[in-house]
Order: structure tokens, then C-alpha cells, then sequence
């Protein structure tokens, strides 16, 4: 079962700066006793978000200027630590639906893939650039582009080339980003499969 | 597919580690050199002899926090030690079942002459009682170190330097020995096991009658309900109800503050948990100092992080 091709996300941009966001920053363990994955979006980043907002700073994601951004710009080594799929669906249910950064967490990167979310790597010096132009044009269009391997900004000068593993760029761009509908639609091929692994087979 | 073939780092640490310096000292000083990032993109194998040496149990609590380094998986090769392990547990396969299950274990085995993406090498004997003293788990010194100075990190360290030294409220220079702390938890998966509390109880037991610094509050969860109860046969839970700290019931308890137990405002937990990001033990100003558990034990009993070997008389 193919799903949506996703060879393309356009939207405005949100910079959380910082290496090694960890998961549990995120989203905190306390919000993951829910049954479902629904209503997590308004807890993303729930502590960090609160700490700014006694210390009198506004968070980026409270920031009104980048309401409705759907591309996170992070550091490196973003998603690290616990493995909870929570976390990628809380932004994603925030409403992101690209992740740039300078590295991801393995895991992290797995669990977004699986969402259709691309997580895209980009130097040090393009995410300051970029964030440099989200800062001085919240509304500034960004298109990050898969089969192209390119991040742009609409009416700027800048391009920047991404970098994606392969199977997860192959993945995304023909609708076969989810392993387990995968699965699904192979049944026939597991089946078969199931019968020469021993401890599956006795 | 959405899932990709990781590269393999092989992870030799030879020698024999000191008496009082355990696996978790062993792998929160990988993680100081390697990173929390260093890991990604691969697979870690442990090797060498201090892992060949090892108990299962011990090369678990390694692999555990493979994810801490950044890598995807952690394992060791399965070997005689391996299967002894799981020989006669619950759901292993019995008779020629179980003759079988060990040839195909043996035969997924890495080759003496495997070829590997990347190969670091570190020595036992070089190793000492580890704590972090930051936000992540590579934020970690030997006991007798003191909190680093920002300015001497690495430039890529700096700021989440910065950042941990603010959030955990120590200063650069100061000796981690000695930082006061108001809880300590012994449990988790990286530490909560059969043989963690066996080792903690040894030494308690030597220690007769002294009991938890008062100001702490000190917890034990086992780590799994089969773990509990052969603890309280074994007399390991009355050991450590007599030295004051409390025998709770299995789970993850102060690991992420999920259930009622987590940190309180700022308070400082010494802990044998795997994560001390911001946050983790369920207070955003909650700090935590990972260690081995007999170091979260000498915690508890002076109240303040504490090299162990001394506490114990472990020489």
C-alpha cells in the first residue's frame, strides 16, 4: 500500500537552537500516559516552554511571530536519549512536518520517517543562515526538496544542499515511508519468510 | 524500506577493572569519549576481554546505554557466558530445542577476522568510579575530577556545557566529591538487577548499622517482579529496609517519573538510571548525577556524592 509521495514539504520555519535535544525535552514522560497520540501536539517541548515563560523569554514555539511554522530547526544530535515514538508525534501534531537540523538520534530519525516526517541535515553554517533569514522574515517561505536534495527560501538567495540517508529519501519520495503498511502489503512474502526462520517456524 | 543498515563500531575494552569500578563506570566513560553523538549511524559491538570477563548481567548494563552513546544498538557476541544465562529461564527452549537455539546463537557470532566500520580501544585499568555531572550522559568525570570549565571543552561541548552548569547549579573547579544530594534511587534498567542489588547488599551488610544520611531519601525498585521477590528470599530487601533506604515495588519508578515518584523542585538524586537530561526525573528543575549503584549507595549513607571505595573500605 503506497502512501502519500512526500518529495517535497514547503512551509515557514521555527529555529529551537541547542545540540543534543533529548526526547524527554520534548515531551516530558509525564504526558505519555495517553492511549492515544491525539492532543500531544500542545505539549511539545511542555517544560523548556514553561521555564522560558517564568523567566520572562518567550519559547519559539509560544513565539506568535512563528505560529503555524511547520519546518523545526534544531542543532545537532536532535532527539536523542529515550526512544518514545511520543516525541516525533507531539511535533508532528504541533503541526511539523520537516525536521531540519545538523544530525538526528538514530531512533529519532526512525520514528519521524515512519510519520513521513523527512528529517533533512544541513551544516552548522546553512541552519544559522537560515535561521538568520527566519528571524528577519518569519513569514519567509522554505521548501525543502528531496528529489533535488536542496533547501530554498522564496525571494532569497539561498540554497543549501541536504544531506538523507538513502533508504530514507527512497522511502518518502515513493509513498513507502511506513514499514509496518510495508509489512502489510507483503503478507504473502512474510509468510514464506516466517517458514525458514527456526524460532518463528517451530 | 524505512530502515536502514547501520555501520558497525567495534568496542574492545581490555583488562581487568579495580575492585569498586563497575560496568556502568565502564560505559559512562565510553560514552565521555565517544559522545552522545558518536554512536549515530552505527551499531556498537562490545568486545575484548574485560566484556569476555563480564556476567551477562554486566555486558546488559553496557548495552543498555548503547542508545546514550548515540548508536542504535548495543550488543556483545553470544557466547558460553551467554547461555548459561539463559539456560533453564522461562521460555528458553529445552532439550534438542535448545541445542539447536545455541548453534544458530553461535553461528550469529561475529568471525575473529570480522571486518568493522570503526574500531576504539579503551583499557580497564584506566577506568575509575564515573558520575555526570551535566544534562546528558557523556557530561561525566572520574570521581576524583572536578565540574569542567566550559572555556577548556571542546567548542562543539561548549554550550550545552554552559547550559548544564546552570541547569544542574554546580560551578566549574568544584569537586564532584562531595555535592550534597536529597534522594537516591537504585533501580532502573540499567541498574536494577538481581546482581546490582546482590553487590549493594554485600557491602551494606559489612557496613552494619549505618543507615541513610537523614536528609536523604533513598529508594530501592527492583527491576522486575521476579527480581523483587528472589531479593526478598535471598534477605537482600531486609538489608537494605535495615540500612533506612525503602524496598518499593518493581517498575521504572524515579528513572522518568511516569508513576508518583519524581524529584521535587531542584532537588539532586544520585541515581543508577541511564538519563539525566533536563527534566528526566519527573521535576523540570529536578538534577541528577548517574553512577554506578554502589556509588548511589555511598550516596545515600553520607549524603553526598562520594567516591564508594572509601565508604566501603574497598581496596
Amino acid at each position: 500500500m503506497a502512501l502519500e509521495k512526500i518529495t517535497q514539504v514547503t512551509g515557514r520555519g521555527v529555529f529551537i537552537p541547542g545540540d543534543d535535544i533529548d526526547t524527554d525535552r520534548i515531551i516530558p514522560a509525564r504526558f505519555m500516559k495517553c492511549v492515544t497520540f491525539d492532543g500531544l501536539g500542545e505539549f511539545a517541548f511542555a517544560d523548556a516552554r514553561l521555564h522560558d515563560k517564568e523567566a520572562g523569554r518567550i519559547h519559539p514555539l509560544d513565539d506568535p511571530r512563528f505560529a503555524g511554522a511547520t519546518i523545526l530547526l534544531s542543532g545537532s544530535n536532535f532527539g536523542c536519549g529515550s526512544s518514545r515514538e511520543h516525541a516525533p508525534q507531539s511535533l508532528y501534531r504541533f503541526g511539523h512536518r520537516a525536521i531540519i537540523a545538523e544530525s538526528f538520534a538514530e531512533i529519532f530519525f526512525g520514528n519521524s520517517t515512519t510519520l513521513g516526517v523527512p528529517c533533512v541535515k544541513l551544516s552548522q553554517q546553512d541552519i544559522a543562515g537560515l535561521a538568520a533569514i527566519i528571524e528577519s522574515d518569519p513569514e519567509a517561505m522554505i521548501t525543502i526538496d528531496l528529489t533535488e536534495n536542496k533547501v530554498t527560501v522564496a525571494d532569497v538567495d539561498f540554497s543549501a544542499e541536504i544531506t538523507i540517508p538513502g533508504h530514507a529519501r527512497e522511502a518518502l519520495t515513493t509513498g513507502r515511508w511506513d514499514s509496518i503498511a510495508d509489512l502489510v502489503d507483503g503478507l504473502d512474502e512474510v509468510k514464506k519468510r516466517v517458514t525458514a526462520i527456526p524460532y518463528l517456524a517451530s | 524500506m524505512a530502515i536502514g543498515k547501520p555501520k558497525v563500531r567495534r568496542i574492545n575494552v581490555d583488562g581487568k577493572l579495580a575492585p569498586g569500578v563497575y560496568a556502568k563506570d565502564v560505559i559512562l566513560h565510553i560514552i565521555r569519549h565517544l559522545g552522545v553523538n558518536g554512536g549515530i549511524g552505527y551499531a556498537y559491538e562490545y568486545g575484548g576481554s574485560t566484556f569476555d570477563n563480564f556476567t551477562q548481567e554486566e555486558r546488559m548494563t553496557v548495552c543498555n546505554m548503547a542508545i546514550e552513546g548515540g548508536a542504535r544498538v548495543g550488543y556483545v557476541n553470544p557466547d558460553e557466558t551467554t547461555f548459561e544465562y539463559l539456560r533453564g529461564r522461562p521460555y528458553a527452549p529445552k532439550g534438542a530445542d535448545w541445542d539447536a537455539a545455541v548453534a544458530r546463537w553461535k553461528a550469529t557470532a561475529s568471525d575473529a577476522d570480522a571486518v568493522y566500520d570503526d574500531i576504539v580501544n579503551f583499557k580497564a585499568e584506566e577506568i575509575l568510579p564515573t558520575v555526570t555531572w551535566g544534562i546528558t550522559p557523556a557530561q561525566a568525570v572520574f570521581i576524583d575530577e572536578a565540574i569542567p570549565d566550559p572555556k577548556n571543552l571542546p567548542e562543539k561541548d561548549r554550550a550545552t556545557a554552559i547550559e548544564a552548569i546552570e541547569h544542574m547549579k554546580v560551578t566549574s573547579g568544584t569537586p564532584v566529591d562531595g555535592l550534597k544530594i536529597d534522594v537516591a534511587f537504585l533501580g532502573s534498567c540499567t541498574n536494577g538487577r538481581l546482581s546490582d542489588l546482590q553487590e549493594v547488599a554485600k557491602h551494606l551488610k559489612l557496613q552494619k548499622g549505618r543507615k541513610v544520611a537523614p536528609h536523604v531519601k533513598a529508594i530501592v525498585v527492583p527491576g522486575s517482579q521476579g527480581v523483587a521477590a528472589i531479593a526478598e528470599k535471598m534477605g537482600i530487601a531486609e538489608i537494605f529496609r535495615e540500612a533506612g533506604f525503602e524496598w518499593r515495588g518493581a517498575g521504572c519508578s524515579m528513572c522518568l517519573g511516569m508513576n508518583p515518584d519524581k524529584l521535587v523542585g531542584d532537588q539532586l538524586c544520585a541515581s543508577s538510571s541511564n538519563r539525566n537530561f533536563k527534566g528526566r526525573q519527573g521535576s523540570p528543575t529536578g538534577r541528577t548525577m548517574l553512577m554506578s549503584p554502589l556509588m548511589v549507595a555511598a550516596a545515600a549513607l553520607t549524603g553526598t556524592v562520594t567516591d564508594a571505595r572509601k565508604v566501603f573500605g574497598i581496596q
